[in-house]
């Protein structure tokens, strides 16, 4: 019986093969790629950012990896990306076949002593690149009162959240920690456009963290008519369109404080990160790196990126990777200082 | 307002170029393609369709998606009144009266009602659409996170309606519904709530394996344990005139389709509340407000307009929030968000402004759809009633299959068969033993919405929220939804109390089953205790709901002498299928009908899932209904095909790892499939 159930499961399989799997090729990672799918799995529902990113990219990577494999993206959200970060790391085919995109911040969660469902070890990653690297600002409508950094340290404020790992309440917490800010977090919001929709109710004031780039795409008209005000910019550097707006960074004397600030906002410079499961065979590993630095330069995915308004400022995956280890190869002081100010202050 | 009438005017125009119109026909075609599968739905649809929208001027480009995501609850009845599979989650409702219809040899009459109730529906939705467009921010911006919690209320005082005369198990049921919404990462402090460090969990329980589970599974086991065709009387001709009249009870029950559609909009638009419970708490809201609604359950036609109208009803509302804020209602919107962003639309006041043209090409793609999506139907659907007359051992290997793969497209992981199988086997039981199911679902979908907008309206507005005056209002409305249900409930509950039998205990299977749910609530208590406490407050209680009112039933089930004569209907859920056999016989064959499921997960495990479901047919057919061997060799062969080139070439579905591939890697390299 079970010799025949065999015999059809191999027969039913050969009738499904696809023939150009069949194909012989002199370069291996052409052959194995050829008539194949990789997945790009997404840690986020539809219609986010990061969800349009991944898509993009995967509509043109495909051309740019020998044998020109199909590229699939496939939402997977839960858990602020854990669940699609422990998939990509555990579960996926370790053949080259799964690539995917979680949170700029879940790689230094576990640095930060927050381990629960962690499975995964962020250095061990094959990353493959960051699509932008992206500035991001603390935004408040414009009858909050809240128009400078001033206005922040002295006068009551509210901003929205989306849950613990989120950025929005990362961001909000480390500023309220670190600087002792009058102003309180409301999290549970479902994303950052629920938070605006709020701060347009006049729910709360405002939302800190908000990338620039979506800023600007999405309502740009806010900034036209002046209906919201931008009292400090978030990230390592200064954006050149911003250069009134003081930066976070430059807000404290204290070279530890600094550091910490640093650590966690370093984030923005891997905006868009895309990784695929740790151990897959070198020479694919340099094949899908090589195909997203390749799409990066291809000028059909940069006028698409264009037309969405999707900023392209690309990370190779060899200066992610870099980036995650000097991540965790700060002092454990300036670590403990960073740790604490992500904590979830008291309302 | 002249000028806006104008540019509607225009946007038809536009809309009617034979490029666009025919680009919107083919949208519909494959909206109703896609709504007849079971478990695959709009969203599915639009993920496939967008990238090939890119190189579409705009107009085009809605006129496709809006064409597939508005009539996929048209054709979701099909499925729904043939078989008891509801062809999309929003059909659950449908079900209940449609299939019984059907059972009665009216499929005719449901398909008629149901067709041309979901197309005035869908006008109605654009129509009010069209209408709100100047108000659209000023309304969303009159909502807030107490109007959102709500409204969650609201649709949770349907359980009190949906559970019928049982309403214990309904509010058992609601709560451990309730429960196991809260299974995944909490939304304040992110906690992963009874996972088990499972990462199919960590997102929660999916939706598609719960509503398959709990109405599609049930219908198909007692398919297989009744041995009959599921049109137990003679169809008699399913004719244009049979569908004739349910289009004059349409015409008869005109108010009611003008009321459910207003309410699918409303609910529509708020976000989080999906065709998965408007059907629902629409079909309660007519028992409710209907009268004679004693027949709803039983072949009642009215239960068959209801729904439909709603569901189709709330795309309409469904786009209220997305085009003026950009946040999406449901999980189709979110999608259809992507596709703005994509042809350069930014929701807000562009939309309802310099793009405002865009918007009313939007709105009519929306009302032409629904129109022609009902015709469509009324002309094509009599001829698929066909397979209503279909021996259960040819129907079941074709539907079976396609419910399988159809599941594992809620997150294309093993779990989502797991959890097919478990909520199939929950569901067989509850209809057996008189659970109503709808609470459970109710619960399930509303839970993360009650809590996420609890936690919210209480940290931005403390107490004061209940003075808000559409709180107030709704909080009216509920309490008149809730009065006659409950008085009613209190008496029926004493009258069964008082005939309590206190000198002889009955252990039967309504006792068992009643005692694991309170087993569950229990170690759900108990594992749940260390969970940091915003997290615990929503779960906590609604295991202590599912616990008190699962004692209350518990005790009328191993004292209850009184037994209230089982009217169909009773419960607002198909009555359990009358059947003959011997309890015996009866359980056998479920163990038997659910042990194939198994047996797939199992074939599916060791060989792949596409050579699975070839595998399956063929010994399904061959060993367990004794059919031909080539007979079952070509149906095999077809439905593998067919699979094959709907979800391996079409939607690329990336299969899970199989022991054979493991075995033979070169094979999975190869084929791809294992």
């Amino acid at each position: 019986m079970l010799r025949t159930l065999l015999g059809l499961g191999a027969a039913l399989a050969a009738i499904f093969a696809t023939p150009a799997a069949a194909a012989p090729a002199a370069d291996p990672v052409a052959a194995f790629y050829k008539g194949r799918t990789v997945q790009v799995l997404i840690g986020f529902s539809p219609g986010g950012g990061y969800d349009i990113y991944a898509r993009t990219l995967a509509r043109h990577m495909g051309k740019h990896i020998p044998g020109n494999p199909t590229m699939v993206p496939q939402n997977m959200p839960g858990a602020g990306t854990l669940k699609v970060a422990n998939y990509i790391y555990n579960v996926a085919p370790k053949n080259g076949t799964v690539m995917g995109t979680f949170a700029r911040g879940i790689p230094m969660e576990r640095l930060l002593g927050r381990t629960e469902g962690q499975q995964f070890d962020a250095t061990k990653f094959t990353w493959i690149g960051s699509v932008t690297d992206e500035p991001s600002v603390c935004v408040f409508w414009h009858q909050s009162g809240i128009r400078t950094w001033e206005d922040m340290k002295t006068k009551p404020w509210k901003v929205g959240g989306s849950g613990i790992t989120s950025d929005l309440d990362i961001y909000a917490n480390v500023l309220r920690n670190m600087f002792k800010l009058p102003g309180r977090l409301i999290s549970g919001f479902p994303g950052g456009q629920e938070v605006l929709l709020s701060m347009q109710r006049r729910e709360v004031d405002g939302r800190c963290n908000w990338s620039w780039s979506s800023l600007i795409s999405r309502d740009k008209y806010m900034l036209d008519q002046k209906l919201i005000n931008i009292p400090i910019q978030l990230g390592v550097e200064k954006n050149p369109d911003l250069p009134n707006v003081p930066l976070v960074l430059d807000l404290t004397d204290d070279p530890k404080e600094k550091a910490a600030l640093r650590l966690i906002f370093s984030r923005q410079v891997i905006a868009r990160p895309f990784a695929a499961p740790p151990g897959i065979p070198a020479d694919r590993a340099k094949a899908l790196r090589d195909g997203f630095d390749a799409t990066m330069k291809d000028p059909a995915f940069l006028a698409e990126a264009e037309k969405l308004q999707l900023e392209v400022r690309p990370q190779s995956g060899a200066r992610v990777e870099q980036l995650i280890k000097e991540i965790y190869a700060y002092p454990p002081d300036v670590v403990k200082i960073a740790a604490s100010a992500i904590q979830n202050a008291s309302r | 307002m002249e000028g806006q009438l104008d540019m509607a005017l225009q946007a038809l125009q536009t809309l009617m170029e034979p490029h666009r119109l025919s680009i919107l026909v083919f949208g519909v075609l494959l909206g109703l393609a896609i709504g007849v599968m079971p478990g695959l739905g709009g969203v599915v649809a639009l993920a496939v369709l967008i990238p090939f929208t890119y190189n579409m001027d705009a107009p085009s480009a809605f006129a496709l998606l809006l064409g597939v995501a508005a009539v996929t609850t048209t054709s979701d009845l099909i499925p729904a009144v043939l078989f008891g599979v509801p062809g999309t989650v929003g059909a659950a409702a449908t079900v209940i009266d449609g299939h019984a219809l059907a059972q009665k040899g009216q499929a005719g009459r449901a398909f008629g009602a149901g067709f041309v109730s979901a197309a005035l529906g869908g006008v109605f939705g654009a129509f009010v659409l069209a209408l709100a467009v100047p108000l659209l921010q000023p309304i969303m911006l009159a909502i807030g996170s107490p109007e959102l919690l709500a409204f969650s209320i609201f649709g949770l005082s349907m359980v009190a309606t949906l559970s019928g005369r049982a309403p214990l198990k309904g509010l058992a049921g609601a709560g451990i519904g309730l429960m196991i919404s809260m299974v995944g990462s909490g939304t304040q402090t992110g906690t992963l709530r009874w996972t088990f460090d499972q990462l199919y969990l960590f997102d929660g329980v999916p939706l598609i394996p719960v509503t398959l589970g709990l109405f599609a599974l049930p219908e198909l086991a007692d398919l297989a344990i009744n041995r009959r065709r599921i049109a137990r009387e003679v169809m008699g001709n399913v004719s244009l005139s049979s569908q004739w009249e349910g289009v004059r009870d349409v015409g008869r029950n005109w108010w009611l389709v003008i009321k459910c559609s207003g309410l699918g909009t409303i609910l529509g638009a708020v976000p989080g509340i999906g065709s998965a419970v408007i059907d629902w708490i629409v079909y309660g809201y007519a028992a409710r407000t209907e009268k004679n609604a004693e027949t709803f359950g039983s072949g009642d036609i009215r239960g068959v307009i209801a729904p439909e109208a709603a569901n189709n009803a709330k795309e309409g509302g469904h786009l209220v929030p997305t085009i003026a804020f950009g946040v999406p209602a449901g999980a189709s919107m979110t999608l259809l968000l992507g596709a703005f962003l994509l042809h350069g639309l930014t929701p807000g006041p562009d939309m309802l402004g310099r793009n405002l043209d865009i918007t009313y090409s939007i709105i009519w793609s929306l009302t032409l759809a629904n129109v022609m999506g009902g015709m469509i139907c009324l002309l094509g659907a009599r001829h698929l009633a066909k397979f209503a007359e279909m021996k259960h051992e040819t129907l079941l290997p074709l539907v079976m299959p396609i419910v399988f793969v159809a599941t594992f497209q809620a997150t294309r992981s093993w779990g989502d068969l797991y959890s097919l199988l478990i909520f199939g086997v929950i569901g067989w039981i509850m209809k057996r033993l008189g659970w109503p199911r709808p609470p459970m679902v109710l619960g399930f979908v509303i839970g993360p919405i009650f809590e996420r907008y609890l936690f919210l309206s209480n940290e931005i507005y403390g107490y004061s929220w209940l003075m808000r005056p559409v709180v107030i209002v709704i909080g009216v409305v509920i309490a008149w939804a809730l009065y006659r249900p409950l008085s009613q409930t209190v008496k029926h509950l004493a009258q069964e109390f008082r005939h309590l039998d206190r000198t002889t205990i009955k252990v039967g299977p309504g006792a068992w089953f009643t005692g694991v749910w309170m087993v569950v609530a229990v170690a759900a208590l108990i594992t749940s205790s260390s969970w940091p406490e915003v997290e615990q407050i929503v779960p906590r209680t609604a295991c202590w709901a599912a616990l008190i009112a699962g004692s209350l039933n518990l005790v009328t089930e191993l004292f209850g002498g009184y037994r209230p004569k089982a009217a169909a209907g009773d419960s607002h859920d198909l009555p359990p299928t009358d059947t003959p056999l011997e309890p015996a016989v009866m359980l056998r064959r479920a163990a038997e009908f659910f042990g194939w499921l198994a047996g797939f997960i199992l074939l599916a495990g060791l060989f792949g899932f596409l050579p699975a479901i070839g595998l399956f047919v063929f010994v399904f057919m061959s060993i367990g209904f004794k059919q031909p061997l080539l007979r079952s060799a070509i149906f095999s062969l077809c439905m593998a095909l067919f699979c094959y080139g709907v979800f391996d070439r079409g939607l690329h579905v990336p299969w899970p790892q199989a022991v054979l591939g493991d075995i033979w890697p070169a094979l999975r390299e190869y084929s791809g499939l294992m």
